[in-house]
């Protein structure tokens, strides 16, 4: 099957902690960091940007099937993924303790 | 007549780690003799610095600069109600506890920062280092320091009941190659924050449990003890867990290969040892050692921060000569500058190099901002050289 530019697939997005799952479609040639800035613009997912100290929160994707992370450059096709995957959006984690400056 | 029950004990009193020697690969001498850096004694460093006591490591290095709040508490099994109630300095708490559990440990602490007041040649030392850090800042350093010295460091996060883990190796994996631009652009605004406190600020208020600090935690004292018995074949390196405990996800999946344009692929090599050489002596003695040990007449210092020397407030126009490395500043310390309401002070003299040239060769290598057993690096002869400053190898002694 050939594919081309405009041609899409259907994913199942895994947001976590909360375990809510959105199904999209998306062309196949949407990267990691395309998906990503697209479903923090959602206003109906409503992703928090921030943490609770107004720090960027990173997000990355991850394709469960393939066990890879779907870097912000590469391509749902890059990756080999496939109609109705469970992708994960998780943040990235950066807290190791609880940090008062004085 | 009546008996006597007594007990009698013959024999040796059993070895601390007699359970672990039962595991085929258990390499007594080795963990013994182990040294472990533990960058963070918040909540993951509590239970990593735990797990490293009872398992018998033989020296603890722990870095942190914080001191206990009772927010703390609920996650660090190191600390007391009455250690929050004194502000009592989390790395020297976790030392003195951790040497309760297991008597046989020796530890040092460093109550600095890890960017700028820990010496490469300390790292260099060590057998591992564990990251329990709380910001990208503090890793990315982390993670160059490591590379310079070529030395594995194992990283930990956590958050709510999620964590990661990712073993960091030259040349297998690399924290810097897995930036985000979102991620650099925080990072460059937190590098050009001039006050340390900003710098370090603002991670504080993320939930993390003793649940995930518990999985993450063991999983890095697991992944170090594979450093220290010198298996590779089985080591995560070049992998991350990731474990989310609401939906019971737990991934493990390899991280993308180190990328060749990256800043942190810069390896300290050869590194020179002079044996008397150390941050005590001033600039003068230094450059002359220095200088001699190199056949070079002018060596110069290039040092990692710029050093400050001169400060100037904005509208009274008032010069102020300072030696202060600039990683050292602070708003408090600039304040004492100001002379009318509102006005900035700024930066208008600072130096990198220090050579024979440079103004006040009185001064001690540590009051330029070069940390004990620091590998400084020297211009001489049209080259670049590493040179460790060997004679502190004693200041890093454990007890």
């Amino acid at each position: 099957m050939s594919y081309t530019e405009t041609t899409e697939i259907r994913v199942m997005i895994r947001l976590l902690p909360s375990g809510d799952d959105v199904e999209i479609e998306l062309p196949l040639y949407s990267t990691g960091g395309e998906i990503v800035e697209a479903l923090l613009e959602d206003s109906e997912l409503n992703l928090p940007k921030n943490d609770p100290e107004g720090n960027p929160y990173v997000y990355k994707l991850f394709s469960k099937a393939r066990n890879v992370e779907i870097s912000p450059e590469k391509s749902l096709f890059d990756v080999g993924v496939r109609e109705d995957e469970i992708l994960l959006l998780m943040p990235k984690l950066v807290a190791g303790t609880t940090h008062i400056v004085h | 007549m009546s008996k006597q029950k007594k007990r009698i004990s013959i024999g040796r009193e059993q070895a601390w780690d007699s359970t672990f020697q039962l595991m085929s690969w258990w390499k007594t001498e080795d963990v013994t003799k182990a040294k472990v850096m533990v960058v963070g004694a918040g909540a993951l460093g509590n239970e990593v610095l735990k797990n490293l006591a009872l398992l018998n490591i033989g020296h603890i290095l722990i870095i942190d600069f914080d001191t206990i709040e009772y927010s703390n508490l609920s996650r660090s099994i190191l600390f007391r109600k009455a250690d929050a109630e004194k502000g009592a300095y989390k790395a020297d708490v976790a030392a003195s506890r951790i040497q309760e559990i297991n008597p046989n440990i020796k530890v040092k602490t460093i109550k600095g920062d890890i960017t700028i007041d820990v010496g490469l040649g300390v790292f260099r030392e060590m057998d591992v280092v564990i990251g329990c850090l709380d910001n990208r800042l503090a890793r990315l350093f982390l993670n160059r320091a490591c590379h310079k010295v070529d030395k594995v460091w194992i990283d930990g996060a956590i958050e709510n009941l999620a964590g990661e883990l990712t073993v960091y190796k030259p040349n297998v994996s690399c924290y810097e190659c897995e930036l985000t631009d979102r991620e650099w652009e925080h990072i460059r605004f937190r590098m050009g924050c001039p006050d340390i406190a900003a710098r370090n600020a603002a991670y504080g208020r993320i939930p993390t449990t003793p649940i995930s600090s518990s999985i993450i935690a063991a999983m890095q004292v697991q992944e170090a003890l594979k450093v220290i018995h010198k298996n590779e074949k089985q080591s995560m390196a070049g992998q991350k867990f990731y474990y989310e405990g609401m939906n019971s996800t737990m991934l493990q999946y390899p991280v993308n290969s180190p990328k060749q344009d990256c800043m942190s692929h810069f390896l300290y090599e050869p590194i020179i040892e002079i044996a008397e050489l150390s941050a005590e002596m001033t600039i003068a003695q230094a450059l002359e050692m220095i200088g001699s040990h190199l056949g070079e007449e002018q060596p110069v210092i290039v040092l990692d921060h710029e050093l400050i020397l001169e400060l100037t407030t904005e509208k009274s126009e008032q010069a102020h000569a300072v030696v202060m490395p600039k990683p050292h500043l602070s708003e408090s310390y600039l304040s004492q500058f100001v002379q009318e309401m509102g006005e900035s002070v700024l930066i208008t003299k600072e130096a990198v190099y220090i050579g024979r040239d440079f103004p006040n060769q009185d001064l001690s290598l540590k009051a330029i901002g070069i940390p004990h057993l620091h590998i400084i690096q020297v211009e001489a002869k049209g080259e670049t050289h590493f040179i460790e400053l060997s004679g502190d190898k004693d200041w890093l002694q454990f007890s």
